[in-house]
């Protein structure tokens, strides 16, 4: 009996039924409230609370028992709603939606310092109406007699490289990771069995030194809210959720939960900053219209990326009928900091040989030109090749395969000190998307004259690289960070100027061992532009090198990569992915 | 302010600000130099013509700082051929600069100049890569920066304006 619930379709591969007002408004209608699997708080039962926030409502509270209140928006008729409430600490957290309403609030109180923070919540804000949308107003609660606090809850990035290890109430578990200031990604390791981590864009609050408020909605898959105030001291959460999942159905619950905290990355902000302002949006160049200003400053705006709004898919037809390549044709922003060309291959002949059975002979005429032909055919093809030499006899190579049923690339790395190669095979078109790349690994070995490669001894899939954090600055102004959150997949974060993280988004990857601090890596960005990154990472010299491989409608693209690195640290996760029984 | 006679051209070297960021007020400065008290008419029409070149430098670095950047090419002689780097966010005169100098031709109708300068450049980051668009979505994607430069110019006199003849900003 199957014990990891696999699901048939990942996050970024479910086509969420596009849900319509009135289909959103009979489920909320028929909600009771949300539910809990521990008892809720009663913490408010009882009492009346008047928060003011400094540009958001005011909100009276009549809290009749432990999940009745009554509440009164600004100076609007009080209405009866069901709620639940949490404490953790001298905090509470409690949710209601306005009944009627596709709206709600959730709020957020210290009790010790009377300060709030409130997140209104609503659907159809968005073409995507079952995304949650959000606006966080501060505040505190009003008590007569009373002066105002001069202080407010904040935007931070105090909790920016943390993860934690997440096991809620109701057996749910995740883990979550805080790279970027306004993005996170998760590991969903009992929904979804952990293969693969995804990102959604996200608001860090600061409430004191050891607690935060934590909120993601996860745009662009089901638009499912999860909010909740955590201890980084103590490693305890209590939270909602809210949402329609991939059956459509609501999850409106509110849970408690215990965490295990997994470590702490770099950050590189300047020291003193500590994310209290929200991002100024840079003036466009003189004379320029600005590269991409940020969006108004509109009820819930927030920065979000929507890579599969961007019209890049293609049909089949399209790509079948593509013959324009644009093969290391000349710099890049992606490789302004890239290894020089090598020439170690020109003047060389061999043939990699395959353990599926594929041999494919070379020859290198040229520091930019190669041949080759599959072993035992006649007919050479021509091609235009990089290649760079990242450790002394370790080579790295790509061309595309002219002519091939589908724009066939090779990224090969060649370590002629042990007679190993390892071919990263990329094709265009899925099963969803006709200009998406895949790829495929092949383990083999390098036949030359006076060499005699190893029958058995192979490079290898590895997961050395889990949990780590290493930064890749690929020329002026451009700069991400991969996180290797699951064996299988990876997530990059883009820094601003301000040397915080930023934008952040994932895909699934595969890593393979070359030799001690040298890994071979691909990640696809599926549903994302189509892209096969291929890099190989030397973690001696902290550089790159590699391969981007994209089909769009300008043609097949392979374009050089390379970037300096630095270390930014690694989590402790690898335990979470191993196969148990 | 100094000035230095020669023998074709007539050379002045400044307060480098003044040129293109601070107002300049000559007359009073002009009438305490010995050389004018000479009463050289050459001379006063020599530092005037200075006057008017420093001016035409203001105006350019102020359309420039306002992105205007077509009314700054009207100062050209050819504003059609005027250079226009859309990178350019800011030129401001460097306060000290020490090597700033005018040379107006002895025939009143042609000048040069060299102006140490600051300027704020914002180059976009060009190219569809995934990282480029997720920097733009976030609201940057391009490169800043802060670079000394010197302003090269030479001049020429139209209908008795000075016209800027061509411009160009080089690392200093």
């Amino acid at each position: 009996m199957q014990q990891v619930p696999y699901p048939k379709e990942q996050m970024h591969r479910i086509a969420y039924t596009k849900l319509t007002e009135q289909q959103i408004s009979a489920k909320l209608g028929a909600n009771a409230g949300p539910t809990s699997a521990a008892p809720t708080s009663g913490v408010l039962a009882g009492k009346t609370l008047r928060i003011v926030t400094d540009k958001g409502p005011t909100l009276r509270y009549s809290f009749a028992s432990n999940n009745r209140l009554s509440v009164a928006e600004n100076d609007g008729a009080a209405v009866d709603a069901a709620y639940g409430a949490l404490t953790l600490g001298h905090v509470a957290v409690f949710t209601h939606l306005v009944p009627g309403t596709q709206r709600g609030y959730h709020v957020v109180v210290d009790q010790s310092t009377r300060l709030a923070t409130v997140f209104e919540v609503w659907f159809s804000g968005f073409s995507d109406k079952r995304e949650v949308q959000r606006e966080i107003y501060f505040g505190y609660v009003a008590e007569p007699g009373k002066e105002a606090p001069k202080e407010r809850h904040a935007p931070t990035n105090r909790i920016e490289g943390k993860a934690f290890h997440w096991r809620q109430d109701n057996g749910v578990e995740t883990l979550e990771f805080y790279p970027s200031t306004f993005y996170s990604n998760f590991v969903e390791l009992t929904r979804l069995g952990g293969e693969l981590g995804f990102c959604a864009p996200s608001d860090y609050i600061k409430v004191d030194d050891d607690v935060y408020v934590y909120s993601r909605v996860e745009c662009e898959f089901s638009g499912v809210q999860t909010l909740y105030v955590l201890d980084a001291n103590r490693a305890e959460q209590a939270g909602v959720r809210l949402g329609f999942d991939r059956s459509d159905a609501l999850e409106y619950y509110v849970f408690t939960g215990r965490g295990e905290w997994l470590g702490q990355i770099a950050q590189f902000e300047k020291f003193g900053d500590v994310g209290n302002q929200p991002p100024a949006a840079p003036a466009p160049a003189a004379g320029a219209a600005p590269a991409a200003p940020l969006p108004p400053a509109q009820k819930g705006a927030r920065r979000v990326y929507r890579p599969m709004r961007n019209k890049w898919t293609m049909t089949k037809a399209e790509v079948a009928a593509l013959k324009k390549t644009d093969v290391f044709s000349g710099p890049n922003p992606m490789a302004g900091n890239r290894l020089p060309s090598s020439t170690f291959l020109v003047g060389k002949e061999l043939t990699v040989r395959f353990d599926h059975g594929l041999a494919v002979d070379y020859q290198f005429p040229a520091v930019d030109r190669l041949r080759w032909r599959r072993n035992g055919q006649s007919a050479w093809h021509d091609e235009r090749y990089e290649a760079w030499e990242s450790a002394p006899g370790v080579i790295m190579f790509g061309h595309l395969l002219s002519s091939a049923a589908n724009h066939d690339c090779y990224k090969i790395v060649a370590d002629f000190d042990h007679g190993l190669a390892t071919c990263i095979h990329g094709t265009i078109g899925t099963q969803y998307i006709a200009n998406e790349a895949q790829a495929e690994t092949w383990f083999g070995v390098i036949e030359t004259a006076g060499t005699t490669p190893p029958k058995y001894r192979r490079h290898r899939f590895t997961d050395e690289l889990l949990g780590r954090a290493i930064t890749w600055n690929y020329s002026p102004g451009l700069t991400s960070m991969h996180l290797y959150t699951t064996p299988h997949s990876l997530s990059w974060i883009i820094f601003g100027n301000d040397g915080a993280g930023g934008m952040e988004w994932s895909g699934p990857a595969s890593y393979v061992k070359i030799r001690d601090g040298l890994y071979l890596a691909y990640w696809l960005e599926e549903a994302c532009n189509g892209t096969l990154g291929t890099i190989l990472i030397n973690l001696r010299t902290m550089h790159d090198v590699g391969i981007g491989y994209h089909c769009s409608k300008d043609g097949v693209r392979l374009n050089a990569m390379g970037a300096h690195a630095r270390h930014a640290g690694q989590f402790d996760i690898t335990r979470f992915y191993s196969i148990r029984t | 302010m100094s000035t230095h006679e020669m023998s074709t051209r007539r050379r002045f070297f400044g307060h480098a600000g003044a040129a293109l960021s601070v107002p300049f007020t000559a007359t009073a400065a002009l009438a305490a130099q010995p050389s004018i008290r000479d009463g050289s008419a050459a001379r006063l029409a020599a530092l005037e013509d200075a006057n008017a070149i420093r001016a035409l430098q203001r105006e350019y670095a102020r359309l420039v700082n306002a992105g205007s950047h077509a009314e700054a090419a009207r100062l050209f002689a050819e504003p059609a051929a005027a250079p226009i780097d859309a990178s350019l966010r800011r030129l401001a005169a460097d306060r000290f600069a020490a090597h700033d100098v005018i040379e107006v031709a002895a025939d009143g109708a042609t000048a040069t100049a060299c102006f140490e300068c600051t300027v704020e450049t914002e180059t976009a980051i060009v190219g569809s890569y995934t990282l480029v668009d997720m920097l733009r979505v976030q609201g940057e994607g391009a490169v800043r920066a802060v670079e000394h430069r010197a302003l090269e110019s030479s001049y020429i006199k139209r209908g008795g304006a000075w016209k800027i003849a061509s411009l160009v900003l080089r690392p200093a």
